[in-house]
């Protein structure tokens, strides 16, 4: 019954909805219009009347430089593994972060300064560490920007820097990437590390180059031990809290360049890179300390509208500086990278995409030549397919989604499905998991099997 | 021999004259509502309204540049500032009427400049009630356009998909301004002839001496959540030019124009 009067009412809603489109009747009209005939707006009455156009009633122009404009998050991230692991500690996250930001512009310039401070319960020190974003502060941003002149860019200072066009796979992309915050379960905000650099980009018709320098070379924030356990290949264990890996860092810059430019709607791009491997690489032959072997990369990459969506080819070689004919064993070899990857609106907002991406050793005889006959050569080829699926839901206020990696040569992979919401414009909260898989210990995502892990987190937005 | 050939044309003409009435009126309408100048600017405040009456803000600045005639090719920049977790984003779109727009996000915090894959125009704005095709302009050319009636004030138009199944409605009608060529409003209706969803222009305001929506509402009728729309401070030909309109302004937005 109860159930009758509400079916009612809904019905009696929706007709009164239809009807309710009835206008009123419009000034000054005797006659009366077509039940639908929607009345004048506001502006359109007096249009006949009106002798001169009106010019815009709204605010005068104001003044071209912007305020300093402050903006403040505060996030609270929590994450546990989903089991036992004698390496680490149960717990994967527990922290509060507090992100102000300070931003303005004038006609001449523009700067951003972003601060992360961070509560974090499972560091065992609160001293700061720029180069991993550890302690109890993190700068993830202070540059100033100008245009010195109509087609120089420069970008100066505290800065992330992200191209090429592959997702969670990186080719050309070589700035460093925090892949703790990844593994862990960060916001995806938090894949890129900051570099100290210049950025000058180039504009033409033609062409547009950029060139990044970072005088101080900035690694990848690996996995080292402290939060996520490895297989330790030299000693064939896994290692953990009690082998942290602390590399010995080069003294020496980095500098990464782009050209690029679109024919039509396609995006083509070459990249140079001369610096460092982004994680440790090589090791002392003396001390066995981790290290950063010297590498310079060349690549080229290419994105255009395909079959409904968009495709992208990326390829591809690192040059191993210290090691070129890749018969020391104690520094990674060159290598030849391969990226391609197609994704495309599957439903109304439903999302997905594929990647096809293989590395491939470059001399691979001589490294097998350089091993001791006792060691298990690596494969020559590793290849990894990914997929991600999206689907926004509930007016794209909920967003459930799935990133998977798996590699056929490896047998291994990873799955990092993830739900956030947003409650609101200030709260949004979100639950994900990391789970890893493999055959063997010693494989990319295998050895981070016992590291599985779920976290949640609790965002808030000030302005 | 001369003559009859000249009766035909005329005929023909005379004929297909009610046809062509539609279309142009329909061309009219896109041309005020999204062709008005060379380019033009305004600040965007949208609240969105769900059933339980519950808001959210949008605040984003828009820049929109005609490419060539009107009805062609245009370039639009738009860029949030509000709410906070999507501040500072920017979004590029260069429209092409009769073929897929091509689109660009890019994500301050990765530095991070993403194509979007989206081809389907008729999803949802940044969670509001407005589509894609509502905020960029849907081509007159791809519906087929029926002049209905002529009140006094307004052409009423049934426009009718020519590609059916790209679409969610089967028709819409609009009740379009005859002396603006602004449309007042459309209510689109699906295969049952019954409408699920209503566009209203509630204030349009002259500006640089054109007729400007300057505050709009589109409802679902079936779910009963509603998204208004207020333009302020809108200026035509504001001279932007064509390279703010590409990946150098997306990493850095052209302040000079965004803030005014």
């Amino acid at each position: 019954m109860r159930f009758r009067l509400t079916f009612l009412l809904i019905a009696l809603s929706q007709c009164a909805g239809l009807l309710g489109q009835a206008p009123s009747l419009p000034p000054g009209l005797d006659d009366a219009p077509p039940k639908e005939e929607p009345s004048l707006p506001p502006g359109l009455a007096e249009l006949d009347t009106q002798v001169e156009p009106q010019v815009d009633t709204n605010e005068p122009a104001q003044r071209r430089t912007s305020k300093l404009r402050i903006r403040t998050t505060l996030e609270a991230r929590s994450g546990t593994l989903l089991q036992s692991n004698p390496y680490s500690d149960d717990e994967a996250l527990s922290e509060l972060r507090l992100q102000t930001q300070f931003s303005g512009s004038s006609k001449a310039a523009s700067y951003r300064v972003t601060l992360d401070w961070i509560a974090d319960f499972l560091a065992d020190t609160s001293a700061i560490d720029l180069r991993n974003g550890q302690g109890w502060i993190d700068p993830r941003e202070a540059w100033l920007s100008a245009q010195p002149l109509d087609f120089i860019d420069l970008k100066i200072g505290r800065q992330i820097a992200t191209w090429g066009t592959g997702d969670l796979l990186f080719i050309s992309d070589l700035f460093p990437k925090d892949w703790q915050a990844l593994l862990l379960g960060r916001e995806e905000d938090y894949l890129k590390a900051p570099s100290d650099a210049i950025k000058t980009s180039l504009f033409s018709k033609a062409v547009n180059l950029d060139l990044v320098y970072t005088p101080e070379f900035d690694p990848d924030r690996f996995v080292t031990g402290e939060r996520i356990s490895y297989f330790d290949t030299q000693s064939d264990t896994f290692a953990g809290r009690n082998r942290i890996v602390r590399p010995d860092h080069p003294s020496g810059g980095e500098l990464s360049a782009r050209a690029h430019r679109l024919f039509g709607a396609a995006e083509a791009a070459v990249y140079l890179h001369k610096g460092y491997w982004k994680q440790p690489a090589g090791s002392d032959p003396v001390s066995s300390q981790a290290n950063f072997p010297r590498m310079e990369a060349v690549s080229a990459s290419w994105r255009q509208p395909f079959a409904g969506g968009i495709a992208n080819i990326e390829a591809g070689h690192y040059r191993s500086l210290d090691d070129t004919d890749g018969s020391n064993p104690r520094i990674r070899n060159s290598e030849s990278r391969f990226l391609l990857g197609f994704e495309r609106e599957l439903a109304t907002d439903l999302t997905g995409s594929m990647q096809f991406y293989f590395e491939r050793i470059a001399d691979y005889s001589n490294l097998r030549a350089a091993l001791p006959a006792s060691a298990t050569p690596p494969k020559r080829t590793r290849q990894v397919l990914t997929t991600r699926i999206t689907k926004r839901m509930l007016m794209q206020n909920l967003q459930l989604s799935i990133f998977a990696f798996y590699s056929p040569t490896d047998r291994d992979g990873y799955l990092r499905p993830h739900v956030s919401y947003s409650i609101n414009d200030q709260w949004k909260a979100s639950a994900g998991v990391n789970l890893f898989f493999g055959d063997r210990p010693d494989t990319f995502f295998g050895q981070f099997e016992d590291s599985s892990n779920a976290y949640l987190s609790l965002i808030r937005s000030f302005d | 021999m001369k003559i009859s050939l000249l009766v035909s044309i005329a005929l023909g003409s005379a004929f297909s004259a009610s046809a062509q009435d539609a279309q142009t009126i329909a061309d009219n309408a896109a041309k005020a509502a999204y062709y008005q100048g060379n380019d033009g600017r305004a600040i965007v405040s949208m609240k969105i309204t769900d059933k339980q009456g519950r808001e959210r803000q949008r605040e984003f600045v828009i820049l929109r540049r005609d490419a060539g005639q009107d009805l062609e090719d245009q370039q639009f920049y738009v860029y949030f500032r509000q709410p906070a977790d999507v501040a500072d984003t920017a979004f590029l779109v260069r429209k092409r009427p009769l073929a897929n727009d091509d689109r660009w996000l890019y994500l301050p915090a990765l530095d991070l400049v993403r194509r979007i894959a989206a081809s389907d125009e008729r999803t949802s704005f940044v969670g509001s009630h407005f589509f894609y095709e509502d905020v960029s302009g849907r081509s007159p050319q791809e519906d087929r356009h029926e002049l209905l009636e002529e009140t006094e004030h307004y052409y009423v138009l049934k426009s009718v998909p020519k590609q059916a199944d790209a679409v969610e409605f089967s028709y819409f009608k609009s009740w379009i301004h005859k002396d603006s060529s602004i449309a007042v409003k459309s209510e689109y209706y699906d295969d049952n002839d019954s409408a699920y969803r209503t566009y209203e222009a509630l204030k349009v305001e002259t500006i640089n001496g054109h007729p400007t929506v300057t505050h709009s509402k589109m409802t679902d009728l079936i779910r009963s959540g509603s998204t208004t729309l207020s333009y302020a401070r809108v200026e035509y030909d504001a001279g932007l030019a064509e390279n703010i309109f590409s990946e150098r302004y997306l990493r850095n937005p052209p302040t000079e124009f965004l803030e005014f």
